[in-house]
């Protein structure tokens, strides 16, 4: 389907967003909570956080939970019953919304699904993700954090979202990239009014601080740099930039149960913990913080585009704003790019 | 809609205690093996203590049962230790990459296997040994620590029988007994004192990472074998075993997806990631 275009105002989005939570979808948007930002469910639009540039986390949990049930096991005498866990995923809410992320978050998606869909199909990924409807706003002013234009999308990108709104004053502009866009406003259509492309302001000319591209060939070349070594000797492992990270997808299994009962969980991961890569036998391929931060960057910038084209990151800065080192991944994608 | 994550159950048909600290498992589903390529591995678990991944082990020509060995030493292969004959174990599997046997096929051929290391180099072997025509001389080289510790010793005949076969058993030195009738010394410097040269000859290496090191350094420098006609497995750790997790990478090459098996060749293109 071709993008189509529409105007809506502020006060037919509210009318928009309290419709479709009457007609049961589930609204998930920007909340304020514990004197932050998450994303979350809301019940009235007023509870919607639309200033906030990003909230604290991305909403990768509703793609990929933190804790995820893969199946349950029961032992009863000889006999094991085993419970897949895909059933309750399948047939969990098929109307999702997520509402006022930004393109950053939205971009995340379809750059996870390439990494869940490559060989094996991972369909719990897929379950979640046909599930969601993306409703995303454009940034109108980013922070210093920010490079998400860097990363090959900007802060009007469309890319990921099913619908993308511009504030234009007390209205808005409505991009509505596919078919599940406009399967979502359909029903309320009256609410939006169609125009032309050409009515929609063309986008602003984000300027970039470097190229990805440039990143990408210094590690081409420069495994063993000792920019790696030096660089990171303050980073404590904490694994806060991969937590936050919309893209990061790296996980555990584990089980948990006893010997009547349980269940096989996958756990969110962090390249940036010793024990990621740590051998039965005591050997460590990845020794020093160094190693496992260029392991992130190596994954980013590298490994990732040679198989799937883009990158694993999209440029949202959440990992640098919640470092307690003040690690700045745009500095260092800079500072790479600067060495090539 | 599958779930890749859900495992078979497989049936516990025998099991052989190799060393104080190290079994091989016998396992059916349905009642007979799994489809497979020699080099593939697949992840193991007693529900509840969490999957381990291991190389398998027999040939599998051998249709019967497929087996795996493992050494007892963390909670995943504590669980498995417990298990007895008639047990059942959770399975997911095969996966990976496989040794390209065509390329084999008419050759000369060396197996080096150190420790436990001799158990993805065992499925190879014995798959060719089970096709012995189709291949030139076969040289088997396994060394272990100890005495102690070589594993398959109750099939060691069986090797010996084919023709056109030999087989060279080392320990470290030290590890020696008094009865010992067999080589002592590490396993690359007993390879440098075989008679065997690179020419028309593929090697296949599995073992500790230090033992891989010298024994490729031997091959190529000392013996004349191309690194390309060198063949190793690796292994790091990993989770999933679909190429998802994200952590057996080393550089661009997923070992789940890409690998276990490379050439010397192709290990000298990957940075020191593993």
């Amino acid at each position: 389907m071709e993008e189509k275009y529409f105007e809506i105002s502020g006060e037919n989005l509210k009318s928009f967003i309290e419709r479709i939570i009457a007609d049961d979808f589930e609204v998930i948007a920007p909340i304020d909570k514990d004197g932050d930002t998450f994303y979350g469910k809301i019940n009235r639009f007023e509870e919607a956080n639309l200033d906030i540039l990003l909230p604290k986390m991305s909403y990768k949990e509703y793609l990929l939970p933190k804790t995820e049930t893969l199946f349950e096991y029961s032992f009863s005498g000889v006999n094991t019953d085993i419970k897949d866990g895909l059933e309750s995923v399948a047939g969990a809410n098929q109307k999702r919304v997520i509402f006022g992320g930004r393109p950053c978050d939205a971009g995340a998606g379809p750059i996870m699904e390439k990494v869940f869909n490559w060989d094996f199909k991972d369909e719990f990924f897929n379950e979640r993700f046909k599930n969601l409807t993306i409703v995303s706003i454009a940034c109108e002013k980013p922070d210093n954090y920010c490079f998400c234009t860097e990363m090959q999308l900007s802060p009007e990108s469309s890319y990921g979202s099913d619908v993308l709104l511009k504030k234009a004053g007390d209205k808005y502009f409505a991009i509505v990239t596919g078919e599940k866009g406009l399967n979502l406003i359909k029903p309320y259509i009256n609410l939006f009014k169609e125009i032309t492309k050409d009515k929609v302001p063309a986008e602003n000319d984000w300027k970039k601080l470097f190229e990805i591209e440039k990143t990408k060939s210094f590690l081409d070349k420069n495994f063993e740099h000792n920019y790696f070594q030096q660089r990171f000797l303050s980073c404590i492992g904490c694994g806060v930039c991969t937590y936050t990270c919309p893209t990061c997808h790296c996980f555990d299994i584990q089980d948990e149960g006893n010997l009547k009962e349980g269940r096989r969980i996958r756990n969110w991961d962090s390249c940036q913990f010793g024990i990621f890569t740590l051998h039965t036998s005591g050997h460590n391929p990845r020794v020093t913080q160094g190693d496992r931060y260029r392991q992130r960057l190596m994954h980013k910038f590298k490994i990732y585009s040679e198989k799937f084209d883009k990158y694993l990151c999209v440029g949202c800065g959440r990992c640098s704003r919640n470092c307690p080192e003040d690690i700045d991944i745009k500095e260092v994608a800079k500072d790479l790019a600067d060495m090539a | 809609m599958e779930n890749i994550y859900l495992p078979k159950l497989a049936e516990i048909k025998e099991i052989i205690q190799e060393t104080a600290d190290t079994k091989t498992i016998r396992l059916t589903i349905d009642g007979g093996g799994i489809d497979f390529l020699p080099g593939q591995f697949g992840e193991f678990s007693f529900m509840g203590e969490g999957e381990s991944t291991f190389g398998l082990s027999s040939s599998p020509l051998r249709k019967e049962f497929f087996e795996f060995s493992f050494r007892y030493s963390g909670r995943a292969t504590s669980g498995i230790n417990s298990l007895n004959q008639g047990d059942k174990i959770a399975f997911r599997g095969p996966y990976g990459n496989y040794f390209d046997t065509s390329k084999m096929k008419g050759k000369n051929l060396v197996f080096v296997g150190g420790g436990i290391g001799m158990a993805p180099v065992k499925s190879i072997m014995e798959y060719c040994l089970d096709q012995r025509d189709d291949y030139g001389k076969i040289t088997i080289l396994y060394g272990a620590r100890s005495v102690n510790d070589l594993l398959y010793k109750n099939i060691f005949d069986e090797w010996k029988k084919y023709k056109d076969t030999e087989l060279i058993v080392t320990v470290d030195p030290g590890g020696e007994t008094s009865d010992w009738t067999g080589k002592v010394g590490f396993v690359p410097t007993i390879l440098e004192q075989l008679p065997l040269k690179g020419e028309n000859s593929i090697a296949i290496v599995c073992g500790p990472p230090i033992m891989i090191k010298f024994a490729l350094k031997s091959l190529e420098e000392k013996m004349g074998f191309d690194k390309a006609d060198i063949i190793t497995t690796l292994e790091n750790r990993m989770k999933c075993g679909l190429g998802k997790c994200g952590r057996c990478n080393v550089g661009s090459v997923y070992v789940c997806k890409d690998g276990p098996v490379f050439t010397a060749k192709e290990l000298e293109s990957l940075p020191n990631d593993f």
